[in-house]
């Protein structure tokens, strides 16, 4: 038992050395001051079981070995101190306090000694250690305290580094208060056994919390690594506009890397979001940028906290800025995060970049939809002119005609019919993409809207172009708009005609199975190439090629066919054979849900009529 | 909105273009046109007066010609309140009345009509604009008809004006 407990004291001892050196080369390679301090700490609470160990070696109590343990041992509450001090200055007062405690224990240590060799009467011989241990205990647990308490707010990975820090400094004050306030009980070798396991298991956590090993990092980082990927898949896809983008985006800058503050320049230098900085002094960063656009500028630099990370961000062919200011614990506690920076930013300036052209898209969808109802209500008047005296002058209401008149009123009536047509596509597309478009449903015989429409379509057609319809079995009655059906199949038909321009027989298939009604419109003319499709019912995504480039129309009939027919609860189906026709098919549901307005006879005839 | 299309287009006022009685069926058509015109038209002594309501010269001309080519007595505003002193001083028998209108539109009148006037000719609504919520509107508010005028022509309208006529009288009792 007592090899053992010899063993684990070695161990103790010869780990914290080893810890202590590898603070002091981490200190030596970055040359800061708050490493440094951290060294000297760790350095003194590694000489203490050292020293104790050698004078156990040597079987003797030299008072100058004591001298140097005190003073290993206040060095180290000195140096947890100064390096807490570097991130959050101490007052005057605390320093003058602490130095005071650290010089009387020194004196009391140097002019009474201590025991078992101390010179004071025995009753009073403790008090010597016991305000040595007072005084090392304020000195590293005001720290511990502060560094608990700066833990929280912090990114995962600097708050495991305080804390992890904090906690081994609290258990070695623990070991310590239990080992001399306890006293002779704890000289059991078990206690022993348990009071070096406990030493032994902090130097790890102590480790943990100063160097910087990638394993515990990744451990650390992956509890926010999920939260930061939804955070950029957020930023990327989902910020409705640049400030809800460039507000998101500061947040987690000044988280990824513990900042204090950060904040984001648009590409004019107006700043776009910011977090934890005052706005008077942001003005004065965007002024210096407005000024010279250089992330290393002096004239920005001098305005800002060093080390201020600053990061370009492409947008818009120019160039915005990202920046995060450190607070007190950034330089020691981010140094690997402040690296994700740079690639988080490239996220953000893709983030904004996406932003600014859905917006420009969304706008320009607007405008289009606010012309393409503007626009169709101006024409209507015009058009209403046109045809009213078109109409009137073919009924003879202003006069007679002569024979060559008549026919050349007739040909600008259906154009005019034609024109008004186009009209109501251009409203309806209007209205679809707005989403006012509203079917106005009842029931009615499929045959009957077919036939009709038929009937309407027969006079515009030319002899090359016979329009067949053929009913199979018994078509059933449906719940539909039939306007809009009748615009559906007006397209079909119109554009099984445009499309066939070497002629041929359309026709026009009813048929119904348990769900549905098909309306087919096969036409013989020059087909659709497979690979066209997919375009076919795209607003203006007009099919243009050798053989119906001629042919004219603005790219709405299809798209608007399909759409009136989706909100049926139908579709449209198209095959075709490039150069052997295609068949366009309706499918109308026969359940429709039944709303039926009752519209007067009045004016579905005039619907019909106009 | 405020239309700005036929600036310099619009009547000053309300213009009578025939008065009650005055006018004479298929005036200024050729005799064997006026011989065509429907019977009741060419017969009827005291011809059906009906005003037009709307800010369009063109449209309110080709209506005009129109409908005295069938035998109606014709008049014309162009604003909201011309409309309204025509209907309170005129009593036309019906009013094809458009929306868009300088000033109060379309609605007003028929809201005006609504709360005060005891006995308000029928109104047909003939518009630009076909929405819904308008077409709702329009009809709620009392019109007997609503149409759009791209949709129609003026003979049909003319043709359609006795069965107006007889639905409002079915209306009133």
């Amino acid at each position: 038992m007592n090899a053992f407990l010899t063993v684990l004291q070695y161990t103790v001892a010869a780990a914290f050395l080893l810890l202590a050196i590898t603070a002091i080369v981490d200190a030596l390679q970055h040359r800061e001051r708050a490493r440094t301090y951290l060294a000297l700490s760790l350095l003194c609470v590694s000489l203490v079981p050292a020293i104790g160990l050698v004078q156990v070696a040597l079987r003797t109590r030299s008072a100058a070995l004591t001298s140097i343990t005190v003073l290993a041992f206040l060095g180290s509450g000195c140096g947890i101190l100064l390096f807490r001090s570097c991130f959050i200055p101490l007052s005057r007062r605390a320093v003058a306090l602490a130095g005071g405690a650290v010089l009387v224990s020194v004196l009391l240590v140097t002019v009474f000694g201590l025991p078992p060799t101390s010179r004071l009467p025995a009753a009073y011989q403790p008090l010597v250690p016991d305000f040595l241990i007072l005084t090392w205990v304020g000195l590293v647990g005001e720290p511990i305290v502060r560094f608990w308490l700066a833990a929280r707010g912090r990114p995962p990975v600097q708050r495991a580094r305080l804390r992890g820090l904090s906690v081994a400094f609290a258990v070695l004050i623990a070991i310590l208060l239990v080992g001399t306030v306890a006293g002779n009980r704890l000289q059991s070798p078990e206690a022993r056994l348990v009071t070096q396991l406990i030493a032994l298991a902090m130097v790890p956590v102590l480790y943990g919390s100063l160097a910087q090993p990638g394993l515990m990092r990744r451990q650390w980082a992956m509890s926010e690594q999920g939260e930061l990927q939804q955070a950029i898949k957020d930023l990327l896809v989902f910020s409705p506009d640049r400030e809800t983008a460039a507000a998101r985006a500061v947040r987690w800058a000044s988280r990824l890397v513990g900042a204090d503050a950060a904040f984001i320049l648009d590409v004019d230098g107006r700043p776009l979001a910011q977090v934890g900085m005052p706005a008077s002094a942001l003005a004065d960063v965007a002024a210096a940028w407005r000024q010279t656009h250089d992330v290393d500028g002096p004239s920005l630099r001098r305005l800002l906290p060093e080390p201020a990370i600053l990061l370009a961000l492409p947008v818009e062919d120019s160039l915005g800025v990202l920046g995060a200011l450190p607070g007190p614990f950034t330089p020691v506690f981010g140094v690997y995060e402040v690296g994700q920076l740079g690639g988080y930013a490239s996220a953000v300036a893709a983030s904004l970049e996406r932003v600014r052209m859905t917006e420009r898209l969304a706008a320009m969808e607007r405008a289009k939809g606010q012309f393409l109802n503007l626009a169709s209500h101006e024409l209507r008047g015009p058009v209403a002119i046109i045809r009213g005296y078109m109409a009137m002058l073919e009924r003879g209401t202003l006069g007679p005609l002569n024979e060559e008149g008549l026919r050349a009123v007739r040909v600008m009536s259906g154009k005019a019919t034609e024109m008004n047509a186009l009209i109501e596509q251009m409203l309806d597309a209007a209205r679809l993409e707005e989403g006012r478009l509203q079917l106005q449903l009842r029931r009615i015989a499929i045959r009957t809207v077919v036939e009709r429409t038929i009937e309407m379509i027969r006079p515009l057609a030319d002899e090359a172009h016979p329009i067949v319809l053929e009913l199979r079995g018994d078509p059933p009655v449906v719940s539909l708009d039939v306007e809009r059906v009748q615009t559906i199949l007006t397209n079909l038909v119109d554009n099984a005609i445009k499309y066939s321009p070497a002629g041929g027989a359309v026709e026009c298939l009813v048929t119904a199975t348990e769900e549905s009604v098909l309306i087919a419109v096969h036409d013989h003319g020059v087909g659709i190439a497979s690979e066209d499709l997919p375009r076919l019912f795209s607003r203006f995504g007009r099919v243009s090629s050798e053989a119906t480039r001629h042919i004219q129309g603005i790219g709405l009939g299809l798209y608007l066919a399909r759409e009136l027919a989706r909100l049926h609860g139908g579709d449209i189906h198209v095959e075709s054979t490039p150069g052997g026709g295609s068949t366009f098919t309706l499918e109308l549901p026969r359940g429709a849900p039944v709303d039926d307005p009752a519209p007067s006879q009045l004016a579905t005839g005039l619907a019909a009529g106009g | 909105m405020v239309s700005t299309r036929h600036a310099g287009l619009r009547y000053p006022g309300w213009v009578v273009f025939a008065g009650p009685g005055g006018a004479s069926p298929g005036r200024g058509l050729p005799a064997v046109w006026r011989d065509l015109l429907p019977d009741r038209a060419a017969a009827t002594r005291t011809p059906i007066d009906v005003l037009i309501v709307e800010d369009d010269l063109a449209i309110a001309e080709m209506y005009r010609i129109q409908l005295e080519a069938d035998g109606y007595g014709v008049r014309v505003a162009g604003t909201a309140a011309d409309a309204l002193t025509a209907i309170d001083r005129c009593a036309p028998d019906l009013v094809l009345l458009d929306v868009l209108l300088p000033g109060r539109d379309g609605f007003a009148v028929l809201e005006h009509m609504r709360l005060a006037m005891d006995a308000a000719p029928p109104v047909v609504i003939l518009s630009n604009y076909g929405e819904p919520a308008m077409v709702d509107r329009g009809l709620s508010l009392g019109a007997l008809d609503y149409f759009v005028k791209s949709r129609v022509t003026p003979d049909l309208v003319s043709r359609s004006i006795p069965e107006w006529l007889d639905r409002a009288r079915v209306n009133d009792d």
